[in-house]
């Protein structure tokens, strides 16, 4: 069942430059739950050996549902089993649950009370612990601003309905589709909630724009003097096909974020090489980057496996089955949440030289940008415009 | 014993039997919990419903199987099954189990035809497409299937009677493969090519020999309009070893079957190096009587 | 508070990236394709950009992971869509894109720019641009599969008359930049 969730012990080390603003904090759900760490969430590959050494993290459980969906579950519940225990696993294993719904809505559909509460009977679940509002996503052409409105509604009802199904403090969802400028007017309708988590759906893009929805975020927070544990839902780990391998999804950590979920890719339809090229990439906690699994970087992921799951891949591409990609992303799991367990000790004990090191890290494209900026100086200069939108 | 190791003793099967009971006991009310406290709404439990559900369905044969099984050689069986074995594989990397069912050296594969169902049956060509050049290229195996459009029936995971199927998409599939493939090919219903067409699928996956629609699988080794040399290079190397393999086998009187799908195969591969100036990868064969003069081989050379 | 179009606008209006702004530029009322548009913004990027490495040697050449997520935003934000022939701008894009000709400064290259190089290659399909990208920029190449197809393609390849060999970087750019159209054949 949801609980009330709270944030304790925050400690914040931000650089001269305000390039990075790193933060540890504990999240504290319930009185048996708690995470004082920086972590990046379980995904489809992580099996439960990957998890045990990794230790007790944010488990995003991700939903993606339609309305036709949830109404065909909503009339079996056997087949609801099946299709939510299907994609959330480890859910006894002593990590913070937390249902993560995508609903997605086609031209013309509307959400009806019904609907609100299934949602509601879904996030008030036994095994849920963070009552975190979902996100909605459009099928179709739909004007931006009536995203946010609909949206807006959505999120009005659900707490509406919420207070019949429990009294525990929700989680905020800032949809990738909304405006910089208007998420004030979001935070706005969790007034009531006392909502300190705050999960930002990056729609699998990187994390490169911290002076517009980061910042306004971390603003917000520090203004009213509390803390926010942040959460990054479905962020690009790195830049594809460039010289750059920098781990733009540790490059979160810099701009305050406590938890960095799996990435939710779209489907494409693209040709890869049959070689190591299109297993994926290899995460290097030494230099914090994502290089290729080219000959230099092989042996260290084959050594893990070979330790852990006793036997060893061929360095012949094609002699290897198709696990190479899943055990891959189990390595990847367990390496970034070493990385990031060494990082959450050195900012609660203020060990500025660790700090540095992974300052030094932050992508070169990012390295001078301020992560409470108010406007990126960087791009293109433009006129004023009126309230009629007339150029000034 | 003296008393402090009996005592000792004693204790240990005293902690060891207090262990298991705690082990059991912890299970059990893990069960039981699952059972109980797992429930996501009130909802009532639906009746089972026998009814055929508007499915696309794919019905796809490996071939050669029972000539390979009936010579009774091991290790040719043994390497033939666990081919199979990945070949059903290959399919659970596109559709989850729940939408595959395998019989014999058949595969059945199919999605729910929902009223927006272009974006399904694109996905069930693409992926049938795929599966059949990584079945030609790591298994070298030859198919002969269709994709249909009908009802289909299947019985849910826990019922009395598993991978329990039946349909009238599921008989116009079998009878597009038994009767129109004819060649190692996975032909299309006309209505379904017709709608795939008209749809937004990718319109270069389908190629039309006379009256039948069938799937240009070698179209996945295209990047912008441009092969990736690799892929139709692995196609071409695939299509001689699996022939140089037919060749070294004793023919029986299902030889000449045999060679006529060999060839067909042989004139899709070339066909499409000529029409994406791959003419490098063209398989340069030539069809005589055997040394004996019992029956026609195909001699294969490799490179044009 | 009911947000509206206006107010989208604003917003839109100043926060759209460097990246976001080529691709609006890039994008029009007919169809262009993903291919298509990273080969004109790596062109784009060789002639006005060339200080920054936009560009890297993917598996299908010359590719900018930022603008193809450029691209994925504007279809977040509604400013363009994406259907089966392509990327098209929607109404609200034509809006934006109207204010920003008006009011962005110094953005002869991004505006007039794009322009001419969208010109100069109107009248070749997508084969044709990723053949001369691979011809011209061959550091973009290294890592593509279809390397040796585009190389074979490019041999047979005649423009304006002229085979690929007997063309410089030089003319080819200037073509670009003044927006004379090249055509494929004699």
């Amino acid at each position: 069942m949801v609980k009330d969730y709270e944030i304790q012990g925050i400690h914040t080390i931000a650089n001269k430059e305000e390039t990075s603003i790193v933060r540890n904090l504990t999240l504290k759900v319930g009185s048996n739950k708690s995470l004082s760490k920086m972590s990046r969430c379980l995904d489809r590959s992580t099996d439960k050996k990957t998890l045990d050494i990794s230790g007790p993290i944010l488990n995003e459980c991700y939903i993606p549902l339609t309305l036709d969906k949830i109404r065909e579950l909503d009339r079996d519940k056997e087949a609801l089993d099946y299709y939510i225990l299907s994609r959330a696993k480890y859910l006894d294993s002593g990590n913070i649950n937390v249902l993560s719904i995508r609903l997605v809505l086609k031209p013309q559909e509307k959400i009806e009370k019904k609907d609100y509460e299934f949602i509601n009977s879904l996030l008030t679940w036994s095994r849920n612990d963070i009552y975190l509002v979902p996100t909605l996503e459009f099928d179709g052409v739909i004007e931006s601003s009536e995203k946010c409105n609909i949206y807006d509604t959505f999120v009005k009802q659900l707490l509406e309905d919420k207070k019949t199904w429990t009294n525990a403090n929700s989680g905020i969802m800032i949809p990738s589709y909304y405006p910089r400028a208007l998420v004030d007017n979001l935070f706005e309708m969790y007034k009531d909630e006392g909502s300190r988590f705050v999960a930002v759906d990056f729609d699998n893009k990187r994390m490169d724009k911290p002076s517009q929805t980061i910042g306004t975020i971390v603003r917000h927070f520090n203004s009213k003097d509390e803390g926010a544990f942040m959460y990054a839902v479905n962020l690009k780990p790195y830049k594809k096909g460039h010289t750059d391998e920098s781990a733009w999804d540790i490059y979160a950590m810099h701009g305050t974020f406590n938890a960095i979920g799996p990435t939710h890719p779209k489907p494409r339809k693209v040709v890869l090489p049959n070689d190591w090229r299109s297993a994926g990439r290899v995460f290097d906690a030494n230099n914090v980057s994502y290089p290729v699994l080219d000959e230099n970087h092989r042996d260290c992921f084959f050594n893990w496996t070979e330790k852990n799951y006793h036997f060893r891949f061929e360095d012949d591409y094609s002699k290897n089955t198709s696990g190479v990609y899943n055990y891959l992303k189990r390595y990847n799991f367990n390496q970034i949440n070493l990385l990031l367990s060494e990082f959450s000790k050195a900012i609660d004990k203020g060990e500025t030289e660790f700090i540095d090191e992974m300052v030094a890290h932050i992508p070169p494209d990012m390295a001078n940008t301020k992560i409470t900026a108010v406007e990126n100086t960087s791009r293109r200069k433009r006129k004023r415009i009126n309230d009629n939108l007339g150029v000034i | 014993m003296s008393y402090y190791s009996k005592l000792v003793y004693y204790l240990k099967i005293d902690i060891l039997i207090v262990v298991l009971l705690f082990s059991y006991l912890r299970k059990y009310l893990f069960l039981l919990r699952m059972q109980c406290n797992d429930t996501m709404t009130a909802s009532r439990k639906v009746n089972d419903e026998f009814i055929l559900k508007p499915c696309i369905v794919s019905l796809i044969d490996v071939l050669g199987s029972s000539e390979l099984l009936l010579r009774g050689i091991r290790q040719d069986n043994e390497m033939y099954l666990r081919n199979l074995s990945n070949m059903f594989k290959f399919a659970g990397k596109y559709y989850p189990s729940d939408q595959i069912k395998t019989f014999s050296d058949n595969i059945l594969i199919y999605d729910e035809d929902i009223e927006d169902g272009d974006s399904k049956l694109s996905k069930m060509v693409n992926s049938v497409a795929q599966m059949q050049y990584q079945t030609v290229c790591d298994l070298g195996l030859l198919l002969r299937g269709a994709i249909a459009s009908g009802g289909l029936y299947h019985s849910p995971n826990d019922s009395e009677f598993d991978d329990f199927t039946i349909g009238d998409g599921l008989v116009t599939a079998y009878n597009l493969e038994s009767k129109k493939a004819i060649h190692p090919r996975i032909v299309m219903q006309d209505k379904l090519a017709r709608r795939f067409l008209n749809g937004d699928g990718d319109d270069s996956l389908l190629r039309k020999q006379g009256s039948v629609y069938y799937l240009d699988y070698l179209q996945t080794t295209l990047v912008d309009g441009f092969p990736d040399e690799s892929l139709l290079s692995n196609h071409r190397d695939a299509l001689i070893k699996h022939i140089n393999t037919n060749n070294a086998v004793e023919k029986n009187e299902k030889w000449d079957a045999v060679r006529l799908k060999d060839v067909w195969c042989l004139s899709y591969h070339n066909d499409f190096c000529s029409r994406y100036d791959a003419e490098e990868y063209i398989i340069d064969y030539t069809e005589a009587f055997d040394s004996k003069g019992d029956c026609i081989e195909i001699s294969v050379r490799g490179r044009y | 508070m009911t947000i509206t179009e206006n107010q989208m606008l604003k917003n839109d209006y100043y926060e759209l990236s460097d990246d976001e702004l080529e691709v609006l530029f890039i994008i029009d009322t007919d169809p262009i394709m993903r291919t298509r548009l990273q080969k004109i913004s790596l062109l784009y990027s060789k002639i006005f950009d060339t200080e920054k490495e936009s560009h890297g040697a993917y598996f299908f050449g010359g590719y900018s992971d930022n603008i193809d997520e450029a691209s994925d935003e504007l279809v977040d934000k509604g400013i363009i869509q994406e259907t089966n022939q392509g990327y098209v701008i929607t109404d609200y894009g034509i809006k934006l894109k109207k204010m920003l000709i008006e009011g962005l400064e110094d953005s002869d290259d991004l505006i007039t720019g794009i322009a001419n190089i969208k010109k100069s290659v109107s009248e070749l399909d997508d084969k044709s641009i990723i053949g001369l990208t691979y011809h011209f920029f061959e550091e973009t190449t290294t890592n593509s599969t279809i390397k040796a197809s585009v190389d074979r393609y490019n041999k047979r390849s005649i423009y304006d008359g002229k085979s690929l060999d007997q063309i410089s970087l030089d003319e080819f750019i200037n073509k670009l930049k003044k927006g004379t159209v090249i055509h494929r054949g004699g």
